[in-house]
């Protein structure tokens, strides 16, 4: 394709190019789909299938590579079976990304609305607040929150809410503000009530649909950030697995048994992209924007 | 240009106040307080913590204290290390030349990667190329930076030894060239992820530009395809990008300090990593400002930058 | 005179999802050296894709002929390799666009855009590219050429970015002009100016013009020539006084009728009742037919009518015109 025909893309779409686009977006949405899917299944219900328990120590068999003998996955250093490991671990994991996902959203919706709504001095602020927030990087926010924390399942899902709600936040209210605006400007032009209704109808939808798809992408990045502090031991604590966790341990093995870290950090790869794809498929569905292109 | 600066600079000390405000509320959120250290030492009665909470003017009101602390801030007393005794600022600053260099070398190898990724993604869009380039962003972004370098580790210095696991130098081997052998590796992970953002935004402001009229007209003058995408078509692009290069530094600090732990690095994010550990909070929180300072001033500098680049700022 | 571009049936056509689409059919004309030819239809005619497909710079998939004769050679542009094209655009035939606002590299300076094409068509370094292009500002009539030279699009008025533009378009001294609407997004005071020079710039050089618009003011205007064109066919071609005096084809008077005049105020608008039909669905027959007070079931909606010579100079694509004339 020459850079004329990329520039005088007048009216007219390019033979197919729409449609593969469209195509190609909807497959990879329905390869995360497909991808979560999969592991919240293999995670709930797997152990039930699984001759092997994950608490299970078996010195004699440790370090089995995996694909050789009976561990389909193989086993860690104390002899406990990987696949075993892998779905509890994936409960936990899975679990912390949707609740702290949850938390941010509710948070964060609550200080949009509030800040998109009565506007003024306290909403100038309350944004402020926000960019304030957003230039401490998470990591290191994170790290130190965990660090005064006792390290239970619910505070580490709270402290990653904590470093998760500002995008939210920013995002409804954006449009929320959009939303008062053109209802003022509306008002102005003196529509009549039905038209405002419409609008409204219009307005909310397009505000759903903004934080279904930030919600999707927060779960992504919930999952990463657990694993990053859990790695770096300052999350879920052994003896409860996560995937993150699975990954410290692996740490001093990486030479003997590289499936130990490859393994876990194969899973967590697996649900990022999974949820990453999905965000990235509903946002192409969802925006109106793009519809208008 | 002056107003629009004037304006920006205004915001950032606005920002900096509230910076400065949740740094002040963490501090006091630390288990222990300011008082964490003497608290763990033998010895220590109830009358003589109360005598140092007052030395320490730890009993006149919040904002009081919050302006003398903002006031040592300021002038650059941040405090001492519980390690060493250290004043906070000079131990941080020991450790800023390693991330600098770190961050400088990633971005730059990541920017020129992704402006070409991206570029090529929009000038043949959905080619094989592209299609690959996008899916390949998207997992790029969806891997745990930290397990990225274990393989990396793995395959380079375990497998092939082609790179050093970690560390700034060989042991006796203190030359330019050794440090260069042991930066690629961090600084390869590190750009892993700016190359994937940085090459789909390239992308979609390329693809936008590429549709403008401006960029008709300079086809219908007629001039070589190469100076179009170029001069006229990716000059345009990478405005919106200076603004991205900001907003991206914190996400740049926080993949460093991952990055520096993998491969023990010693940059600030080790230090912080090891500050926690030993539970150094004047370090620590420290660092947490530093870092915020830096994304505030960082942010800054590319709206400058913007305002020098983009004529319809810089010309009143 | 001698003919300088030569259209000769030429279509270009749009592979979309929906099917193919037929944004120009058949379309021949003649420009003359020195001649100022108005392409004239309403929005979705196909005007503006024509001009597009001389350059070249179209998607569309483009058939036909289209022949550039100039004193040494005569090619046909839609056989030419790529590279060869590029040499012709922005030289030989130049192109000016109907948003000055836009249409103008917003980070580089006037000098910078109008030097472009004569560094690279015609080789000249920058001081001469610099200098060559204060004259040109000069000659557009943009006051204060020299400093000017330094400044950028977003500090100049709609006005004088078109200036800006027609400078950018002579800087290799081009035997054809092409301008695509370059008056309608500008006021009509300036609209007036903008005329008036390239009256006499046509004047000065001698280069063709191709006046594409929808105003038929304008074109009264500056035009020797007009062609109309409907649903991408031409359906009337005249020089200026027969079209306006004898319109031949219904399209054409009733586009003239709509045009308010000051004189007749107790009159209403007449405007052309319907709308212009969509490219991908075309009636069978005439395409004017269904929004034709003249139209006749049986003859105008059967097959698509020939254009058939009036006169010499006179073409019309209608199977009525003979009886309406009479009437």
């Amino acid at each position: 394709m020459t850079l004329a025909s990329a520039s005088t893309e007048i009216a007219v779409p390019r033979r197919g190019g729409r449609g593969a686009r469209r195509f190609a977006r909807h497959r990879l949405a329905l390869v995360g789909s497909c991808t979560i899917l999969f592991l919240i299944i293999a995670s709930a219900l797997g152990p039930y299938i699984n001759p092997y328990d994950d608490l299970h120590i078996d010195i004699l068999h440790r370090f089995q590579p995996p694909f050789v003998g009976l561990h389909l996955l193989g086993t860690d250093q104390l002899g406990r079976d990987m696949l075993a490991r892998l779905e509890m671990a994936g409960r936990i994991s899975l679990t912390v990304g949707f609740s702290a996902m949850a938390l941010s959203i509710a948070f964060g919706t609550i200080i949009g609305v509030v800040a998109g709504f009565y506007g003024g001095i306290l909403g100038a602020v309350l944004m402020r607040l926000v960019d304030a927030v957003l230039c401490f990087p998470s990591i290191f926010l994170l790290l130190a929150l965990a660090a005064f924390v006792e390290p239970t399942l619910l505070s580490i899902t709270v402290i990653i809410a904590a470093t998760a709600w500002m995008e939210v936040a920013r995002l409804v209210e954006a449009q929320i503000r959009a939303l008062r605006d053109r209802d003022f400007a509306v008002a102005a032009v003196a529509l009549g009530a039905s038209d405002r209704m419409i609008m409204f109808r219009e307005l909310i939808p397009n505000a759903i649909a903004a934080v279904i798809v930030a919600a999707t992408l927060n779960v992504a990045r919930a999952i990463l950030l657990e694993s990053y502090i859990s790695f770096l031991g300052y999350g879920i604590q052994p003896p409860i697995p996560s995937w993150g966790n699975m990954l410290n341990n692996a740490q001093e093995y990486l030479v003997s048994a590289p499936w130990l870290a490859i393994i876990p950090g194969a899973a967590i790869t697996l649900a990022v992209t999974g949820f990453n794809f999905l965000g990235d498929g509903l946002r192409d569905a969802l925006d109106p924007r793009l519809d208008v292109r | 240009m002056s107003l629009y600066l004037i304006r920006r600079v205004g915001q950032s000390l606005v920002l900096l106040l509230l910076v400065s405000a949740i740094g002040f509320a963490l501090i006091h959120l630390a288990p222990g307080g300011p008082l964490a250290q003497f608290t763990l030492t033998p010895g220590m009665t109830s009358a003589d913590l109360a005598r140092i909470a007052h030395q320490m003017g730890l009993d006149r009101p919040l904002p009081i204290q919050y302006w003398e602390w903002f006031r040592r801030l300021l002038v650059g007393d941040w405090g001492l290390s519980y390690r060493d005794n250290q004043p906070v600022l000079a131990v941080i600053g020991s450790h800023v030349p390693a991330t600098l260099e770190l961050m400088i070398t990633s971005t730059l190898v990541a920017v020129l990667l992704g402006t070409w990724i991206g570029v090529l993604g929009a000038l043949r869009r959905y080619s094989v190329f592209d299609y690959l380039a996008t899916v390949g962003a998207m997992v790029a972004l969806s891997l745990p930076t930290f397990w990225f370098g274990l393989v990396v580790i793995y395959a380079f210095s375990v497998k092939l030894a082609w790179l050093p696991a970690g560390g700034l130098y060989t042991i006796g081997d203190g030359s330019f060239l050794d440090y260069l052998h042991h930066l690629i590796g961090p600084a390869l992970v590190l750009a892993l992820v700016t190359v994937a953002i940085w090459s789909r935004y390239m992308r979609s402001s390329m693809l936008e530009v590429t549709n403008q009229d401006f960029v008709r007209t300079a086809i219908a003058k007629g001039l070589p395809r190469r100076v179009v995408i170029i001069r006229h078509a990716l000059r345009n692009a990478l405005l919106p990008m200076i603004t991205l290069a900001g907003l991206q530094l914190p996400t740049l600090l926080g993949g460093a300090l991952v990055t520096e732990t993998i491969f023990t690095w010693p940059g600030m994010g080790r230090l912080f990593l090891d500050s926690i550990g030993y539970r150094d909070y004047p370090v620590v929180m420290g660092l947490l400002m530093f870092t915020a300072l830096l994304v505030l001033l960082g942010n800054l500098a590319a709206d400058m930058l913007y305002a020098v680049y983009d004529p319809r700022i810089r010309i009143d | 005179m001698s003919a300088v571009l030569e259209v000769v049936d030429l279509s270009v056509q749009f592979h979309t999802d929906a099917g193919v689409v037929p944004a120009v059919n058949g379309v021949s004309f003649t420009l003359d050296r020195g001649e100022t030819l108005a392409l004239v239809g309403e929005s979705g005619s196909g005007k503006s894709v024509t001009s597009l497909a001389i350059m070249r710079l179209t998607t569309g998939r483009v058939r036909g002929h289209v022949v550039l004769r100039e004193a040494d050679a005569q090619r046909d542009l839609l056989s030419l390799p790529e590279p060869e094209m590029r040499e012709i655009r922005g030289s030989r035939i130049a192109m000016i666009f109907q948003e000055p606002a836009t249409s103008l590299n917003p980070v580089l300076t006037l000098g910078e855009q109008i030097a472009e094409p004569m560094r690279y068509h015609r080789n000249m370094n920058r001081a001469a590219a610099w200098r060559e292009a204060e004259r040109l500002l000069d000659l557009v009539g943009i006051p204060d050429a020299c400093r000017r030279l330094a400044s950028y699009p977003h500090q100049l008025s709609g006005g004088m970015r078109q200036r800006a533009m027609i400078a950018i378009a002579l800087a290799c001294e081009p035997a054809v002009l092409i301008a695509d609407e370059p008056t309608t997004a500008l006021d009509v005071t300036v609209q007036a100016q903008i005329l008036e020079l390239l009256r006499e710039l046509q004047a000065r050089t001698g280069m063709a013009l191709m006046f594409i618009t929808h105003n038929l003011g304008v074109v009264a205007e500056i035009a020797d020539k007009v062609v109309v064109m409907y649903a991408g066919r031409v359906v009337e071609q005249a020089p200026l006084r027969p079209l306006f005096e004898r319109p031949l084809m219904p399209y054409t008077s009733g586009l003239l009728r709509s045009v308010p005049r000051l004189t007749s105020v107790r009159e209403k608008l007449t405007a052309i009742p319907g709308n212009v039909p969509d490219p991908a669905h075309l009636p069978d027959g005439c395409s004017f037919a269904p929004r034709c007070e003249h139209a006749v079931a049986g003859r105008c909606d059967a097959t698509v009518p020939d254009l058939e010579a009036a006169d010499a100079e006179h073409l019309v694509r209608c199977v009525r015109w003979q009886e309406l004339v009479a009437a």
